[in-house]
């Protein structure tokens, strides 16, 4: 037999064959087998529709919004219209996108040193995927505590590709490369600069690598640290990536006008 | 002519997407036209036009960049090699021919200078121009115009003259944006430790070989032994794909020996195959994040007529169909951002799927009333490639209707000519509710009739219901109304089509043949007695002690009960919570039910009611169909993918599973999918 709901616990497993039915609501009634048209309580203060089957045609009240009056057209004989204009954007739309914003930086690592050589701020949002691939990566720190991380597959290599006809790549490693990192504005305070950190490193493979906190954490000793910079300041960044970044975050640079 | 920049991709915002800045050197403003042709053979055509990366497009944008050159093709170099073609340490420049371009760079053809070289303001100039022009690049394509072959790649930088194709550029990227080896083979013999690489081994234990899951056990390991090693270990099975089948090849990494690969051939050893499924998933697995793909949103339709459902997936601003073969899908149109004609997709997309031009393949309606400045209603039809096209866009209004917001549409042939066609209501956005009846001429719709406020004996309030069914059996789709909120007591209309209108062929006030009508009635419609006109289950679990179910059977003018269930159908104990699908699971022609409860009972279960025309035998499965874990966020799409009689399977979805089942009557699971669609030989990605 099944068993009543209770609110204690679920009933267990549906019977099958189950011949008596099972109560949902004690509370209600049952319906009956031949309910009879007035058999049911009106709605309190409720009214009812036309009995004659003649239903008032609607009155709008002053103001109300309602369609133009249509005329019955009939079948159109053009064919349906293959539209000359852009589906039109609503303006609120591009009015809130911007207020989500990331900082994109391009740094140049030689030797094991790293360079800011561009910097820009980009409008809307920054997802970064959970998981990358290759035998390099980005993570961008402030006070110790990780707040970009990305793959970088593919530095520091050149590749001819193929003869005609042929598969081989001629492959020559590059003593300078380049990677872009992007960080959410949102967890740069303004005067982080000098405290932003960022490390590329290099794996012993390139399989796909999930990260949860941080890579010098979860992967120890597998990290190898490849670049470092710690700070941005006059010394690591460009002049010109150096005066964007200082109209971005002024408080991270002493002596700037906010 | 001044420099410029076209998004000729756009999938979301470039903080979220993979985005590819695509520039060229050499281009004269005389060439923009012709560079403009070819971005698109490299890259929508060819590269983003096939295998992964048409499935995936979603997660890319694209930014064409216009530099204008002063002269028309690119600098060139030649080199005196000596004799070393592969050392390029010992070569001499010959001579050198500037010209005057955007970017400077300088084509030598030279493979051991990796083709092409930069000149002496190069590097300033591409980082101006993409500081310029693209807002964030994670990859940048720069074609050169000079139309010998070659190119140059590394550093998420490809640089190509013209002479390539784009599956050069595909393997590329799968260096780029998956770190993939190359598979193919050198006479080198390779002697070190295990390679990085997803894609390459030196390990040849099937237990503990990086890509088992996708070996059959049937397959030999290694596969094939010897230098750069095709079938070797006994015979190829008939069915075996030399690009699909996985196994351990021996040559890979660029080595002859000692070295393996997981297929005799992918992409990533020469190029035109497609990726392999090691590289394919790899590939999947690594970009899927920036997709945004979910199976939340699907729609099925057989949108090639061949009698099985296929399946549409909406995913914020793209679609994809996946056709049906019977027993599996694989995608064959991924569309992003917009199809021609043009319709642009957004997340609040509504689809209507209807064979709206007669043509025995389904179309779809999209509406939108949410996302832009004004609501849209577009017909998008087949364009004979698998995809779909957009002939009909009404912005705003049609001649008789203005759309709104809560507009909400019904599919129906509502004159019976064989297109189907649309009815909309809206209760809620004017002084008084509005219904129009929208017919299809195959190209267009036209609003036919409308009702203000009133329908025959029928007076429209912002609670009315409906549901589409022929119920007098003469070919035309009718309306049932219900009401169970906005009077006294319940109303229910049976509004019969005279195709270019409706006229109450009965109305229920209150009570209908043995059913006490309250507000929580949910009505079916469904020929549940085989005799052409369409009946209507009716189901109740709030207003009552116990759940009800009732069979309303049409007379064609009005309803009697077959069959009132209290409680319970033989083989279902119903609950408050159970929810209903029309279906016709044995395929008598007689529209039987699928039920699902997953809130009521400790565990969920699924079920069918199979339709005697008088009665209802059910049968149920618990917590599992097949590996189908039954689950809250389960999602139901009754269908017929498997284009047999009657209308017996469900798509299962929810955010990440997608699940093929088939109901004979007992329910089974032909095919489970998790994140994305693809029909590994064997193996899956999970």
């Amino acid at each position: 037999m099944a068993n009543q709901i209770s609110q204690e616990s679920m009933p267990n497993r549906m019977q099958e064959g189950a011949s008596e039915s099972l109560i949902d609501n004690p509370r209600l009634g049952r319906m009956a087998a031949a309910p009879e048209k007035e058999s049911a309580q009106a709605t309190s203060g409720r009214s009812t529709m036309a009995s004659d089957g003649k239903e008032k045609p609607p009155a709008a009240a002053s103001g109300a919004r309602v369609m133009e009056s249509f005329a019955h057209p009939g079948k159109p004989s053009s064919s349906g219209d293959a539209p000359a204009t852009e589906m039109q954007a609503h303006p609120r739309v591009a009015a809130t996108e911007p207020a989500q914003s990331y900082l994109r930086l391009r740094v140049r690592v030689t030797d094991g040193r790293m360079r800011v050589i561009d910097a820009h701020s980009v409008d809307g949002p920054l997802t970064h995927s959970p998981s990358f691939a290759g035998e390099h990566a980005y993570e961008a720190s402030l006070d110790s505590q990780s707040i970009a991380v990305e793959g970088l597959p593919d530095v520091g290599v050149s590749r001819s590709y193929p003869r005609p006809g042929q598969h081989e790549h001629h492959i020559a490693d590059r003593r300078t490369f380049e990677f872009t990192a992007r960080i959410a504005r949102s967890s740069l305070p303004a005067n982080a600069l000098g405290r932003l950190a960022l490390t590329v490193y290099r794996f012993p493979d390139a399989s796909g690598k999930s990260v949860k906190s941080s890579l010098s954490r979860e992967f120890g000793q597998q990290a190898k640290v490849v670049a470092h910079l710690d700070g941005i300041r006059e010394d690591t960044a460009d002049p010109k990536a150096l005066e964007h970044l200082r109209s971005l975050f002024p408080s991270s640079f002493p002596g700037t006008r906010s | 002519m001044a420099d410029s920049v076209t998004q000729i991709l756009s999938s979301g915002p470039p903080g979220t997407k993979i985005n590819i800045a695509v520039l060229g050197d050499g281009f004269a403003a005389a060439d923009q036209a012709f560079y403009n042709d070819k971005v698109k053979e490299f890259l929508l055509d060819g590269v983003f036009g096939h295998d992964y990366f048409y499935e995936d497009k979603q997660a890319f944008n694209i930014f064409r960049v216009n530099l204008i050159s002063s002269d028309s093709g690119v600098s060139t170099r030649v080199y005196d090699e000596h004799g070393t073609p592969d050392d390029g340490s010992d070569d001499t420049i010959v001579s050198t021919t500037l010209k005057n371009t955007a970017l400077g760079y300088i084509f030598s053809g030279s493979w051991a200078h990796c083709w092409l070289e930069r000149g002496a303001n190069t590097a300033t100039l591409v980082a101006n121009a993409l500081s310029t022009w693209v807002p964030d690049y994670n990859l940048v394509v720069i074609f050169l115009n000079d139309p010998r072959y070659g190119g140059c790649g590394g550093g998420g930088f490809q640089i190509v003259p013209l002479g390539i194709d784009w599956h050069v550029l595909a393997h590329e990227f799968g260096h780029g944006l998956g770190a993939l080896a190359d598979e193919y083979c050198t006479s080198r013999v390779y002697s070190g430790g295990e390679p990085g690489n997803v894609d390459v081994t030196v390990n040849t234990n099937r237990n503990s070989l990086k890509w088992k899951r996708y070996v059959n056990p049937a397959t030999p390991v290694p596969t094939g032994v010897g230098s750069c090693a095709s079938f070797t270990q006994g015979t190829r099975p008939a069915d075996w794909d030399d690009t699909q089948s996985v196994g351990l090849f021996e040559g890979g990494g660029t080595n002859g020996t000692g070295m393996y690969r997981p297929v005799i051939n992918c992409r990533m050893r020469s190029n035109t195959p497609e990726y392999c499924p090691v590289c394919y998933t790899h590939m999947k697995e690594t970009n899927d994040a920036k997709t945004e793909h979910t199976f939340l949103d699907c729609h099925a339709g057989d949108f090639n007529g061949d009698g099985k459902d296929d399946l549409l997936v909406h995913n914020g601003n793209s679609i994809q169909i996946f056709r049906s073969g019977g027993h599996q899908l694989d995608i064959v149109f991924s569309a992003t951002e917009r199809v021609p004609g043009s319709w642009q997709f957004t997340a609040g997309d509504q689809f209507f799927i209807g064979d709206f031009n007669g043509d025995g393949k389904q179309e779809v309606v999209v509406y939108n009333s949410t996302n832009w400045v004004m609501p849209y209603l577009g017909l998008l039809v087949d364009d004979g490639n698998n995809g779909l096209r957009l002939i009909a866009r009404y912005d705003g209004s049609m001649p008789g209707w203005q759309f709104s917001r809560h507009d909400k549409f019904y599919v129906g042939d509502f004159n019976g000519d064989g297109k189907q066609d649309l009815v909309v209501f809206n209760g809620s956005d004017w002084a008084f509710p509005y219904l129009g009846l929208l017919l299809s001429t195959g190209t267009s719709f036209y609003l036919a009739h409308r009702y203000d406020g009133t329908m025959p004996s029928w007076q429209m309030t912002p609670g009315d219901q409906f549901v589409v069914g022929d119920f007098n059996g003469d070919r035309k789709s009718d309306l049932f109304v219900f009401n169970g909120s906005n009077w006294a007591y319940p109303y229910l209309g049976m509004l019969q089509s005279t195709g270019s209108g409706f006229t109450m062929a009965h109305r229920y006030d209150n009570v209908l043949p043995s059913w006490q009508m309250t507000s929580g009635d949910r009505f079916y419609a469904g020929d549940f007695n085989g005799d052409g006109k369409c009946d209507l289950y009716v189901f109740n679990g709030n207003n009552w002690a116990i759940p009800y179910l009732g069979m309303l059977h049409s007379t064609g003018s009005g309803l009697t009960m077959s069959h009132r269930y209290d409680g319970n159908v033989p083989g279902w104990q119903m609950r408050r919570n159970d929810q209903f699908w029309i279906g016709d699971v044995n395929g008598d022609g007689r529209a039987d039910l699928f039920v699902y409860n997953c809130n009521d009972w400790a565990t969920q279960y699924l079920g069918t009611m199979v339709s005697s025309a008088v009665s209802l035998s059910a049968s149920w499965t618990a917590d599992w169909v097949g590996e189908w874990n039954l689950g809250t966020v389960d999602r139901f799409e009754p269908c017929n993918f498997e284009g047999v009689r009657g209308r017996r399977d469900l798509i299962v979805h929810n955010h990440d599973w997608l699940g093929l089942i088939r109901a004979d009557p007992n329910l089974q699971l032909q095919k489970i999918y998790y994140r994305w669609i693809h029909n590994y030989r064997y193996g899956r990605n999970w």
